[in-house]
């Protein structure tokens, strides 16, 4: 009698827990868990619904499989919540679209991004590739943190995010636009920008960036725009527009700049510039060193000799 | 099954609830549920706080969600303790409105989200702590913390760290109180003989306090801070009470001014300024007279002239080279 009481309560447990959550998928971890499956088939989290995009809330999310989308006019994921942190786990975003270099001349292009967020902000990427998207790798509000991924081949943008973002160790390479775009008073630290179709990296006022390589892209390699940029210890070289470009208010230190085809620094009158080494292209008409009228605070080398412009 | 049979099930289900769920690498998990149920480590009484009484390495399986304003979510009173959010959130019940210094936060209250007093050795990793009256992580007199890759918003005071500090990729943004309070108390047990903290690579955002403010008991205290971005703070930017320094920053838009060092500290203070954007602040910096260097620095476009230091290098001020 007692036992059976007991085995009916127990069943009536497991029927109701199989009633209340069939879905999202948690991980081991309690991370709502998203891969091609879920996608496709029965939605990954509270009130996604099959197919793309996968539609995301608050939480923690992880990939645990590479996800594929066929249509250049399709995003892969689309954050609707704030206080997102999504981790790719190594796993990649792709869809349909291929570039080439030089240019890069991308196709098909289209709407579709890999990662959109449409909510109010702080959300956090980590660990993976977004790959062949129409438009933007990743486009994402303000106050995020994006690490550790590589944006390739979309579009658009590889990375374009809102202000008082943190962009660390993030490698956007080959995309049909700028690599990295972002808003006011971001940090970007230990990126890499290659063979972008237009500026390697791009900030407005009060962002910093320090320690980035920005080479080969289709404008200049960083371009501080508005005003109060730190650009400090980077790489821009071969790019084919200036190397750094930075507005009033803006200080361009401990850089090293070569073979880009226009002005190594592009640089605002109230610009300073001190500790850089540039050098123009021996092979392209029009590259120099440094625009004149930007504040030399010393200790450059501009063509091999320590008087610039 | 017989009843004894069930009796015995049932005390090694209580059993196995009350001991710490650990993962396989011996790491404890805090969730929800073992939140409510307690025992997380002895001592640990069911609801909140969780208590962290032992050293080790701990890891949220789920966000822990705070409705009491008066609450702390996670309170630690042991040294060596690792705790990684594993990109979960720490919620408390208050919102905000408004950005600097017309922020408006309610409900008031005591509770924090994560609370340690006097201790060494802490680190908070990988996660949001947001919307706790009294302050998002508050290692009160905490000697050698790390604090990385966290996003604090909507809290009273955002992040409180005592000495010996290395605090990285953090977002703090619209708190009520400062973004990030440094104190050390040079009579305290903890106490190193000098401490140096470092803030790198970091965001502190549209706070009603300062961006970032320091002081210690004895002013012989370091705090520099590196490649971050200080916006739109209700005060000052960076308000340095002890040595410290600023590099390859930029500091924007402050209500009140945008670096203070040495200045209202309790003894002289040496510092250094290099490599750094200061602009449209109520000032661009007001410096200890005669300790405080500054260099190749760019300080255009603020509204009050800056003031003291020593200017050992060309700077770039509203495009005159000679500062203030």
């Amino acid at each position: 009698m007692y036992a059976r009481a007991l085995q009916a309560m127990f069943r009536a447990a497991i029927l109701a827990a199989v009633a209340t959550a069939p879905a999202p998928t948690h991980a081991g971890d309690g991370a709502i868990e998203i891969n091609q499956t879920c996608a496709v088939m029965t939605g990954c989290d509270d009130a996604d619904s099959p197919g793309f995009p996968v539609t995301i809330y608050a939480g923690r999310h992880v990939l645990t499989s590479d996800l594929a989308t066929s249509d250049p006019s399709q995003t892969a994921i689309q954050v609707n919540g704030a206080l997102v942190w999504l981790d790719l786990q190594g796993f990649t975003i792709s869809g349909p679209t291929s570039c080439t270099s030089p240019g890069p001349a991308c196709s098909p292009t289209g709407s579709g991004s890999g990662i959109v967020t449409v909510s109010s902000g702080y959300t956090t990427i980590v660990n993976g590739t977004v790959r062949g998207f129409g438009s933007d790798g990743i486009a994402v509000n303000n106050n995020c943190r994006v690490q550790g991924v590589l944006v390739t081949e979309n579009g658009r943008h590889g990375l374009a995010t809102g202000l008082g973002c943190v962009v660390r160790g993030v490698r956007a390479v080959r995309n049909g636009s700028n690599g990295i775009v972002t808003g006011a008073n971001g940090v970007l630290a230990h990126n890499l920008a290659d063979g972008n179709g237009a500026a390697g990296m791009r900030g407005e006022q009060g962002s910093v960036f320090v320690d980035n390589t920005s080479d080969g892209n289709g404008a200049e390699g960083i371009g501080g725009y508005v005003g109060g940029n730190v650009v400090n210890d980077n790489h821009a070289r071969g790019n084919a527009l200036y190397g750094i470009r930075a507005s009033a208010g803006a200080i361009v230190e401990g850089n090293t700049v070569a073979d880009n085809g226009a002005l190594g620094l592009f640089l605002n009158g109230q610009a300073g510039y001190g500790f850089n080494v540039i050098r123009p292209s021996a092979t392209v008409p029009g590259s120099t060193t440094v625009s004149a009228g930007a504040q030399n605070l010393g200790d450059n080398l501009c063509n091999g000799v320590t008087t610039c412009p | 099954m017989s009843l004894s049979r069930v009796a015995l099930a049932c005390w090694v289900a209580g059993l196995l609830s009350a001991s710490p769920a650990l993962a396989a690498d011996g790491v404890i998990e805090i969730n929800q549920a073992r939140a409510d149920a307690g025992g997380v480590t002895p001592g640990d009484a069911p609801g909140y706080p969780v208590t962290l009484s032992r050293p080790g390495s701990y890891l949220l399986t789920s966000s822990l969600l705070v409705a009491s304003p008066n609450l702390t979510a996670i309170e630690i009173t042991s040294d060596d303790v690792s705790i990684d959010l594993n990109g979960f959130k720490l919620v408390g019940p208050a919102t905000c409105t408004g950005f600097g210094a017309s922020l408006a936060c309610a409900p008031a209250g005591s509770g924090a989200g994560i609370f340690a007093n006097a201790r060494d050795g802490i680190s908070v990793r990988n996660g949001f702590v947001g919307r706790f009256p009294s302050g998002g992580v508050i290692l009160f007199q905490v000697e050698s913390c790390v604090v990385e890759d966290v996003t604090l918003q909507w809290n009273g005071r955002a992040l409180q760290v005592g000495g010996s500090c290395t605090l990285s990729g953090l977002i703090v943004d619209r708190n009520a109180g400062e973004g990030i309070f440094s104190f050390t108390n040079d009579a305290s047990a903890q106490d190193s003989v000098i401490d140096d903290t470092v803030l790198r690579e970091s965001v502190l955002s549209r706070n009603r306090g300062e961006g970032v403010f320091t002081t210690s008991s004895a002013g012989r205290d370091r705090f520099q801070i590196e490649r971050t971005a200080i916006y739109g703070n209700g005060r000052t930017g960076a308000d340095l009470r002890t040595e410290g320094g600023l590099r390859d920053s930029a500091v924007y838009g402050n209500a009140q001014g945008g670096i203070r060092l040495g200045v209202n500290s309790p003894d002289p203070d040496s510092g250094l300024l290099r490599g750094n954007a200061v602009g449209s602040n109520a000032y661009g910096f007001a410096l200890d007279p005669g300790h405080v260097g500054y260099t190749h620095n760019n300080v255009t476009g603020n509204t009050n002239a800056s003031s003291g230091g020593v200017q050992i290098g060309p700077n770039v001020c509203g495009g005159d080279l000679i500062c203030p």
